[in-house]
């Protein structure tokens, strides 16, 4: 029988999680003063939409890329 | 009538609310077997599920830690919400095994995987143990947080260790009476109190201060050091407690007995892509609530930070009507949340030291098999000596919360090296394993101890996962382990 695959099969998924996740770091910001966006540092805000693609980039590989094993799943 | 008596009165119809739950959970009971008592007969479906992982992944060290650690450090504490994240990533990679596995085998502790994948005692015993400490750790940490937020806001009415063993005593009762079935079902109620007092605590945040804006030009004004881009050191820290807390925080005990307890495949499936974003909901508004205190409790430092979410809900109940009503359901969400993870993390301690510890010795023993049931019931004993131990030593609190949290994962994380590697390399050899497990053990806890626990901002846990993945992967390369495991 065919083994179901699973997220570890993918191996570009983890490498699209940490680069999310690198992105989420604010190495790339300048440390002058910062502009605000939103009522906060804009790092700050863009850090967290670069965590937030981490959350949709698994929400999905969980949904889509981990097939239910047969034995004895029936919900 | 008076705050502190309005919380009380909460706390308890809350605690007649949990007792109700553990009789019912009692009388759902199909068996005294094992799997009946710390598995709840395999049986939780999704919404269930879904609760069970929340209430138990936050916590007392979210709820009242984090917004202290918000103030302490500022906006680079937005880094917290990739934290729990971290922890459903590297779900994605070893849960699958771990439930194709457990489907097959009905594992009930996290030893029988670990018996199922390498057959080694040694290593079994070894992470088990690592495992154990860690856990007993973070159930120290919850005890004390429990102490904390009761005497923090009843302003030393209810005394710190009468907060501590009154919780203590109702999370005992409860799960002596159904087990895991009793703790999950706790959990939704517990996770629903969450999520108000969450929603409550961020709305009275936003309504009685100036807004994050003010917020944020009084920060840059008066501690700019706050808002600014962190320092490379701090940088290199977030990635570290990113990957520390995403393998340490995945091999909790207790949350792997719930992949196994998963009615099915689907339901953990569903339940993990909802738990990828509950981040946003729990984590976020608790930063949000530490950044907006910093203008209105200025002055706060070290342990101190630790009590302003009491400082907080105490100031709201002095605005209004029906703030002092919401501060009063902030403070059982609040209990709520540490109270879950509380009890599963007893639970799970209890069943590996009855499963794993005591069952072998009894056989031995009896000289053959012993019934589940008296297995069972050794357990029950286990967890009310455990929680006696562990009650005594929390009523000297020395350390701020997040201080306890981070002891407690520079253990875990050197048993995730043998889980990840175990379920994604079929190459990994099991006393390649123990070596790096014991080498990584000995480097995390010897930096640790020599007061070394980060170096250029990377943990020392992180540092001795790493060289215990190096070891067990090299030493399993060598053609003579190949060999010997073979023959």
């Amino acid at each position: 029988m065919r083994r179901r695959r699973e997220p570890l099969d993918h191996p570009w998924l983890l490498v699209g999680i940490l680069a999310l996740y690198a992105v989420s770091i604010p190495w790339w910001a300048s440390d002058e003063t910062p502009a605000l966006l939103l009522g906060m540092p804009a790092w700050a805000v863009l850090s967290l939409v670069a965590t937030l693609g981490v959350s949709c980039l698994t929400a999905f590989a969980v949904l889509r890329l981990w097939e239910d094993d047969d034995g004895g799943d029936a919900e | 009538m008076s705050f502190s008596a309005a919380v009380i009165l909460g706390l308890a119809a809350y605690i007649g609310v949990l007792a109700a739950l553990g009789l019912r959970a009692r009388a759902a009971r199909t068996s005294g077997s094992l799997d009946d008592f710390y598995l709840a007969g395999r049986g939780l479906g999704g919404i269930v599920l879904l609760f069970t992982l929340y209430a138990t992944q936050y916590s007392g060290n979210t709820l009242v830690g984090y917004p202290g650690e918000a103030y302490r450090v500022g906006f680079p504490w937005v880094m917290s919400v990739g934290f729990m994240l971290a922890v459903v990533v590297v779900y994605l990679f070893i849960a699958p095994g771990l439930r194709r596995d457990s489907g097959r085998h009905r594992f009930v502790t996290p030893a029988d995987w670990l018996n199922h994948r390498f057959g080694d005692p040694w290593l079994t015993g070894a992470t088990n143990v690592i495992m154990a400490a860690a856990i007993a750790n973070y159930l120290l940490a919850q005890l004390m947080a429990m102490g904390h937020v009761v005497s923090g806001l009843s302003e030393g009415a209810v005394p710190y260790a009468a907060g501590v063993l009154v919780l203590a005593a109702a999370i005992l009762g409860y799960e002596l009476l159904g087990g895991l079935r009793a703790v999950a079902w706790t959990d939704c109620l517990q996770g629903m109190l969450l999520a108000v007092g969450l929603i409550g605590l961020l709305a009275a945040t936003v309504l009685t201060g100036e807004g994050l804006e003010a917020a944020t030009r009084w920060i840059l004004e008066h501690a700019p050091e706050k808002a600014l881009k962190p320092s490379a050191s701090v940088q290199a820290g977030w990635a570290s407690t990113v990957l520390l807390i995403g393998l340490a925080g995945a091999v909790y005990p207790h949350a792997i007995q719930r992949i196994f307890a998963a009615r099915s495949t689907r339901s953990l499936r569903r339940a993990l892509s909802v738990m990828a974003f509950l981040p946003f909901l729990t984590t976020l508004p608790v930063f949000f609530v530490g950044i907006l205190a910093l203008p209105r409790l200025a002055g706060l430092e070290g342990v101190a930070a630790d009590q302003v979410l009491p400082a907080l809900v105490r100031g709201w109940a002095s605005e209004s009507a029906w703030m002092f009503g919401l501060a009063v359901v902030t403070v059982v969400g609040v209990v709520a949340a540490i109270m879950s993870t509380a009890d599963s993390v007893l639970l799970t301690l209890s069943s590996m030291v009855a499963k794993d510890f005591a069952a072998p010795w009894m056989r031995r023993r009896a000289g053959g098999q012993v019934a589940e049931e008296r297995i069972t019931r050794v357990g029950k004993a286990i967890s009310l000596g455990i929680m006696g131990i562990l009650v005594a030593i929390a009523v000297t609190p020395r350390i701020s919360l997040w201080g306890l949290l981070e002891l407690k994962m520079e253990l875990l994380a050197q048993a995730a090296p043998v889980f990840v590697l175990g379920l994604g390399w079929r190459g990994l050899r099991p006393r390649a394993a123990l070596a790096g497990v014991v080498v990584g053990t000995l480097l995390a806890a010897g930096l640790t101890l020599a007061g070394m626990g980060r170096i250029g901002g990377v943990h020392a846990g992180l540092l001795g996962a790493a060289v215990n993945a190096a070891v067990a992967v090299g030493l399993s390369l060598l053609p003579g382990s190949r060999q010997a495991t073979d023959r």
